[in-house]
This record gives C-alpha cells, sequence and structure tokens, in this order.
C-alpha cells in the first residue's frame, strides 16, 4: 500500500505549479521543503538517480519536458518504482486529457489537474484509482456538471 | 493598452542574416535590419494571444554596454521591460553571464516579474549537466542561459529556440480578464463549442433585458434562436 506524503510539480525555472499534501505538515516544514525538495531535484544532472533520501523520507522524482513531477514517500513502507509508476500514470492522464500536456496547460487549467490527482489519490496519499479511462470518464463528468450549471445560471 | 516590450541584445559581430534568422524563428517576424524596434509582434498560444514591442539593440562591449544600460536615463526602458534576450557567442561565457546577472542585480528594482534569457549562439555548446548546473545557480534571477545549436535529446527537453519560446510561453504576461477567459475555451473542441453557445446566450439575454420596445424585443428574440440554433446544429 503506497502512503505518498506530498506532490509537488515544479518547473525548470523552479516555479512551483502544483502542491498536494497528504500528511499533515506545518506552515514551516511546508515551505522548507518547497525550497530544499525543489533546490535539490534541480540541481541534480541528467543521469542521476531518480530517488533520493531527504530528512525522515525519501524523493522520488521524474522529469518530464520542463517539468519536474516530485513525490516523497515513506522510508519504509513504499515501493519508490511504485511511485515512478504513479508519477507516470499522473502525467499519462493528463496528456489524455489535456491532448499532449504542457506546462502551459496545467497553469491555465490547474484545477483539471488537481481533479485527475485527486482521483488517483485520496486525501491520506494512498492510491485509490490507476485506471486512465476511469480518471478521464470521472473529469469529464465533472466536465459536463459544470457546464450545465453554467447553462442553467444563464437559463434562469 | 501599451504593447509589452522586450528588449533583444546582439552581439556587433553576429552577421545580419544571423540576426534575422534568430528573430524568425523565435518570433517568426520578419525582420529589417535597418529598424531598431519591431513592433506589434504578436505572440499566440493555445491560452492566451498578447502583442509585444522588441527592441533591438547590440553591444561591442558588453561591460561597457551594462554600464550604459545601468545609467539613470534608461531607467523608464528599464521599468518597462518584460524581458530581455541576451544574444552572445563568446566561446567563454562565464564573464558574459557573471556581467548579465550584475545587471539584473544591480539594475532592477524588481526583477521578479520579468524573464530573462542568455542565448549562446555558437557551435561549441555548454555541455547538458554543465548547462543545468548553471542554470542552477541562475533560478534567483530568473535567468536561463540556453545554447542556441541544442539538437533536442531524447529527454524531451525543449532546446535551442523551441526552449526560449517556451520560456516566453509561461511567462506570467499580466494578461487581462477577457484573454484568459476566452483562451480557457481551447481546453477541448466540446468545451469550446458549449463555452461560445453560452456565452452568447448570455449577452442575447443581457441584451434583451434592456429592449423596452415588445415588437422589436420579440424581432431580437426571433433572430437570437435562429442564430443559436445554427449554432448546436
Amino acid at each position: 500500500m503506497s502512503q505518498i506524503k506530498y506532490m509537488l510539480l515544479t518547473s525548470r525555472q523552479g516555479k512551483t505549479r502544483l502542491i498536494r499534501w497528504y500528511e499533515p505538515f506545518d506552515a514551516k516544514q511546508k515551505s522548507k521543503i518547497l525550497r530544499e525538495v525543489a533546490a535539490n531535484v534541480l540541481s541534480r544532472k541528467s543521469k542521476m538517480c531518480n530517488i533520493l533520501e531527504y530528512q525522515d523520507h525519501k524523493v522520488v522524482y521524474k522529469k518530464y519536458a520542463s517539468l519536474y513531477f516530485i513525490a516523497g514517500i515513506d522510508l519504509e513502507v513504499d515501493n519508490e518504482l511504485l511511485t515512478l509508476e504513479i508519477i507516470h500514470r499522473f502525467v499519462e492522464t493528463m496528456d489524455r486529457y489535456f491532448g499532449n500536456v504542457c506546462e502551459l496547460d496545467i497553469i491555465f487549467n490547474f484545477s483539471k489537474a488537481y481533479s485527475i490527482l485527486d482521483e488517483m489519490i485520496m486525501c491520506d496519499g494512498s492510491i485509490i484509482e490507476t485506471r486512465k479511462d476511469e480518471v478521464i470518464r470521472i473529469v469529464e463528468a465533472m466536465d459536463a456538471i459544470e457546464s450545465n450549471d453554467d447553462l442553467d445560471r444563464v437559463l434562469s | 493598452m501599451d504593447n509589452y516590450k522586450v528588449l533583444l541584445l546582439f552581439p556587433e559581430s553576429l552577421k545580419i542574416h544571423n540576426r534575422v534568422a534568430f528573430l524568425s524563428t523565435v518570433f517568426q517576424e520578419q525582420y529589417d535590419e535597418k529598424e531598431s524596434i519591431v513592433r506589434d509582434v504578436r505572440w499566440r498560444t493555445k491560452y492566451y494571444d498578447i502583442k509585444f514591442d522588441i527592441y533591438v539593440d547590440t553591444y561591442d562591449a558588453f561591460e561597457e554596454w551594462a554600464v550604459n544600460f545601468a545609467a539613470d536615463e534608461c531607467k523608464e526602458l528599464r521599468d518597462v521591460l518584460s524581458g530581455m534576450i541576451f544574444v552572445f557567442e563568446d566561446k567563454n561565457h562565464e564573464p558574459v553571464i557573471d556581467c548579465i546577472k550584475g545587471i539584473i542585480d544591480e539594475t532592477f528594482e524588481d526583477f521578479t516579474n520579468k524573464f530573462f534569457i542568455g542565448c549562446l549562439f555558437n557551435e561549441s555548446t555548454i555541455i547538458e549537466d554543465d548547462l543545468y548546473e548553471l542554470n542552477n545557480d541562475l533560478i534567483i534571477q530568473n535567468l536561463e542561459i540556453v545554447n542556441w545549436f541544442d539538437k533536442a535529446g531524447p529527454s524531451m527537453d525543449r532546446v535551442g529556440s523551441e526552449r526560449i519560446k517556451e520560456i516566453i510561453d509561461v511567462h506570467p504576461w499580466p494578461c487581462n480578464a477577457q484573454t484568459i477567459k476566452s483562451s480557457q475555451e481551447h481546453v477541448d473542441s466540446k468545451s469550446n463549442d458549449l463555452g461560445s453557445f453560452i456565452a452568447k446566450l448570455e449577452k442575447a439575454k443581457q441584451k434583451y433585458q434592456t429592449i423596452n420596445n415588445n415588437t422589436e424585443a420579440e424581432e431580437f428574440l426571433e433572430s437570437m434562436i435562429e442564430e443559436l440554433s445554427d449554432m448546436i446544429v
């Protein structure tokens, strides 16, 4: 059972594009993790290992184009390769939803990116859905409800 | 609203055809080398559409140019710039990059909302790992060094002119709400159709409420029904 502590999405320029915390960190810890983990990951050379130890946990990251997908996982419980696979699933799902996802898609539709992530990882960091089709179906259903709400608002 | 301004700096030694090639590759814009301002350059992405003017300047000795740029007379120019692109050919790139860092640190009161790109226009490029390390040190200045002649590798990283375009794309241009709203309709064709349909319906509803004359209102209603049903079909 995977228990992710946090998921970050950082650009090559060091800008955070998405953050989801699955464990209660205080504000000071959060800013420390954001600063140090992003700096650590960005400074790593391309052929270096995608797993590193940080404080009391491990950091698993994968770079896709200009974006770094970073996950903090438990030292004992989690499997690093499984975490890499989850990251890859998340990217593939976004890729299918947006059609060749890029940084700009996430900047302008960050709520959709969060929705996709929330369909895959529960609030305690455990995986709830791995099927891309199912995630896309739910997110598109949410889009349809949102559009219907807009239509109702206009017609009322 | 005035256009945004971007300063593009070439070394005097860079041949005219290379300058033209740079401009046309990055900005898809024809450049007349006699002009120092390329006006109304349209920057269009999936999500927004803006216009900016490119101020083209050249330098003989970079340090000398930096001193002039740091002068009080250039303060207004510095304030209006949204970004700067420094092109340099020097194989020994360190002094130029240090100088660019100095310009950013010392002459801009607030550089956080501007982008800075250093472009090495030399076929002997900075190797990937060194470039990563270098760019990691330059994050604070919002400066990124790009090898113009880099070839795309298996990492899917955008390089060269494509990376320059990407940096400009993701720059937080202070777009007006209209641009962002209309751009969000691009997510997919379905939501695009529905989005424009709802927008049209909303406008029609507002206009209908302002018409006092009954006959006029009926006529307007009929024309709108026709238009909207055309959109659905």
